[in-house]
């Protein structure tokens, strides 16, 4: 099923990926652990201008480094399918591969902020006196199913945006909405008690499958944060699941007329 | 074998009348418009064999190009399907699929990885792949540095490096300077002389015919003639300078009537009269194919010598005859048989029909039958070979037409002597 050829293609298309990105600048890969970490730094600032003290300084890096690897997946991999009209119009290659290329050089980038940090948190915690959140093992499997997602995302926005060019407008849009939605520079605690009385709304936010993966990350990373487990987040891991069939079903249909449309 | 074969092959683009946003389709879809349905291609029926080299002409937009990327699998079909044998590699705009900021060998592994090329063999032909682009200090630099000529060195060198079985050329060889064309063309030649397939695609109907074995003529999305090169784009070439119509619309119209009479007529005229006139003295000029209405067919052929000894067997045969059963398929008022005979070098000898020998054979009946044709021996020593055709009369429909088909050898009891010249004159000194 996987074939030798495609491994290498992947492997072919990953480089060009990473070499393309960072080519001509001095910092290169410097800046994939650069900018989730600048943004973190605003915001956790701005956050305590606004806000004063009790802000969740180490919720708000998790949640800014994850989003990172999932707004660079969507943003690039939209574009990936009608960036590539060359190579698509020229030759016939899984083009699944190159959705997969987009997520897969956007999660070396995640690993290696990861590594950065797993390093910052645990210093901050120790300044507290704590120490990781015993699920920490745990870790590999919501990047599993993170990345999962992010390809899912990556394989219905370029196959749509070959069709309609306004995906890429409007993906622009709704991405701004989607970092306030999702809980990325608060946690679900802070929405329960802004929505005091309407413990509901909370667990409407969980439908998110980015409130799921954000949530999940806190879980296993923060000591005393726990998955708010309930019918909710249930439903929640269901959509996330159920959205990342469809976006398969979505691109496996789309892609054979991908040639007339790029 | 076959490398590349199309069934009813076609390919239906829509046109979209909106801007093509979503806005402009969800209006569409609301007013319920029809969609109108443009073919690039359609109703292609053709085989190329394994080893062959076919030139795809026609005029812009005639379907040449989707008919590539059929073949290629980049585009789907909408109808029938193409079946392929074989490794393709595809010169379609070199250096498609180059990054401009990767370095000139990243994106050879990169090209390579697209062809499905494993890196290993690449790496081997690292060093074959650098001297014929000739970019041996500039192999590490960013492609987006080079020139437009390194760039499609580059590309080409990459794409016939790897080996195909079968090469899909678009519109290539036109770039480059001379050195590079030169050094390309002979590269073709290396392909073909290993018995690759090839495809060419151009506009460029020098090179088509220097280079094809055969031509295919598209026009309108189908194909309209397939055949010997020099026929084709002579033919082709003079609707080219049609300046009788008006309009864009009403000029592809009369060409394409064009066209179609002079397919017709090319097809009717292989009568052996006017190969004499057409094919001069090709040393490659063989091409064994058959074609035809097959309104009448020929069944079964052989060709004996006076005594209906087999011609294999015969020596110093006075005459050569060739016993021909054939079979109706329909009425046929009246029939034209020709034939033509060539030197295994491809040299045109001789041919005729029955119409220019005063012979009529009228009111065919459906079914099987039989003619003779008998030949008085006047060639020399050697191999030779025999081209049949069955035409109507009025020259509009081609029934059956073998050419190149059927080889034979004329052996003499003087096999030693290798006489100069086409004929043998019977000779006697006294």
């Amino acid at each position: 099923m996987i074939k030798q050829q495609n491994i290498e293609l992947m492997r072919a298309l990953i480089t060009r990926e990473l070499k393309s990105r960072y080519k001509g600048s001095a910092l290169g890969l410097l800046w994939s652990i650069l900018t989730p970490l600048f943004m973190a730094v605003i915001y956790v600032y701005f956050f305590r201008m606004l806000i004063g003290r009790g802000v969740p300084t180490e919720g708000i890096i998790i949640g800014v480094f994850a989003w990172q690897f999932t707004v660079y997946t969507l943003n690039t991999g939209m574009m990936c399918v009608s960036g590539n009209a060359n190579i698509i119009k020229k030759v016939p290659f899984p083009r699944a591969l190159l959705p997969l290329s987009v997520t897969c050089s956007g999660l070396i980038d995640f690993m290696l902020s990861l590594v950065v940090q797993y390093v910052l948190i645990g210093f901050m915690l120790s300044l507290k006196g704590v120490f990781f959140s015993q699920l920490i093992w745990m870790l590999p499997f919501i990047v599993i199913v993170h990345t999962l997602y992010n390809f899912s995302l990556a394989l219905f926005y370029s196959a749509l945006n070959v069709y309609y060019r306004d995906t890429q407008h409007l993906v622009g849009v709704l991405c701004s909405a989607w970092f306030f939605i999702s809980p990325i520079m608060y946690d679900l605690d802070f929405v329960r008690s802004k929505a005091a009385g309407n413990e509901w709304i909370a667990d409407l936010f969980m439908l998110n499958p980015l409130a799921i993966i954000m949530t999940g990350y806190r879980a296993v990373m923060l000591p005393g944060v726990t998955f708010p487990w309930s019918y909710y987040s249930l439903a929640g891991l269901i959509i996330t699941f159920a959205s990342m069939i469809i976006s398969w079903i979505v691109f496996s249909k789309l892609k054979k007329n991908f040639a007339d449309y790029v | 074998m076959i490398a590349i074969e199309a069934q009813n092959l076609g390919k239906a683009y829509k046109l979209r009348h909106g801007s093509g946003s979503l806005y402009g389709t969800m209006l569409d879809t609301l007013q319920r418009k029809k969609t109108e349905e443009f073919w690039a291609v359609r109703h292609l029926n053709f085989q190329i064999k394994k080893g062959s080299t076919v030139g795809i002409i026609g005029h812009n937009g005639s379907g040449k190009s989707s008919t590539l990327g059929l073949t290629t699998g980049t585009i789907s079909p909408s109808e029938g399907c193409v079946k392929t044998n074989g490794r393709i590699s595809a010169l379609l705009e070199l250096g498609a699929g180059f990054h401009a900021e990767l370095t000139g060998r990243e994106n050879v592994f990169l090209n390579a990885a697209l062809m499905g090329i494993a890196r290993e063999d690449i790496q081997r032909k690292m060093d074959a792949i650098i001297d014929f682009s000739g970019l041996h200090e500039f192999i590490d630099q960013p492609v987006k540095n080079y020139s437009s000529g390194m760039y499609i060195r580059l590309g080409f060198a990459v794409a016939t490096e790897i080996d195909p079985d079968i090469l899909l050329v678009d519109e290539v060889l036109a770039v480059g300077d001379i050195e590079f064309q030169t050094k390309s063309l002979e590269r073709m030649r290396k392909f073909k002389d290993k018995g690759k397939t090839i495809l060419f695609v151009s506009h460029d109907l020098g090179a088509i015919e220097q280079f094809c074995d055969e031509v295919i003529l598209l026009d309108h999305a189908s194909l309209i003639d397939r055949g010997d090169p020099q026929w084709i784009i002579s033919h082709y070439s003079k609707t080219m300078m049609i300046e009788e119509a008006h309009d864009e619309a009403h000029l592809a119209e009369r060409r394409k009537q064009i066209l179609e009479e002079t397919a017709n007529k090319r097809k009717l005229n292989q009568t052996t009269q006017n190969i004499l006139d057409e094919v001069p003295d090709k040393p490659e000029g063989l091409h064994k194919h058959e074609h035809g209405s097959k309104a009448l067919e020929f069944t079964n052929v052989e060709i004996v010598d006076q005594d209906d000894l087999d011609i294999k067997e015969a020596l110093d045969p006075s005459s050569v005859k060739v016993k021909i059963n054939y079979r109706a398929n329909l009425d046929l008022e009246e029939v034209v048989f020709g034939f033509a005979i060539k030197s295994e070098k491809g040299q045109f000898i001789f041919g005729s029909n029955s119409a220019l020998e005063g012979q009529e054979f009228k009111n065919i009946k459906r079914g099987d039958a039989s003619i003779t044709l008998e030949l008085t021996n006047a060639l020399p020593y050697g191999n030779f070979i025999l081209s049949l055709s069955a035409h109507s009369a009025d020259h509009k429909t081609q029934y059956h037409r073998q050419e190149d088909y059927y080889p034979f050898n004329v052996t003499s009891s003087k096999a030693s002597i290798k006489y100069e010249g086409e004929f043998y004159v019977a000779n006697t000194w006294s």
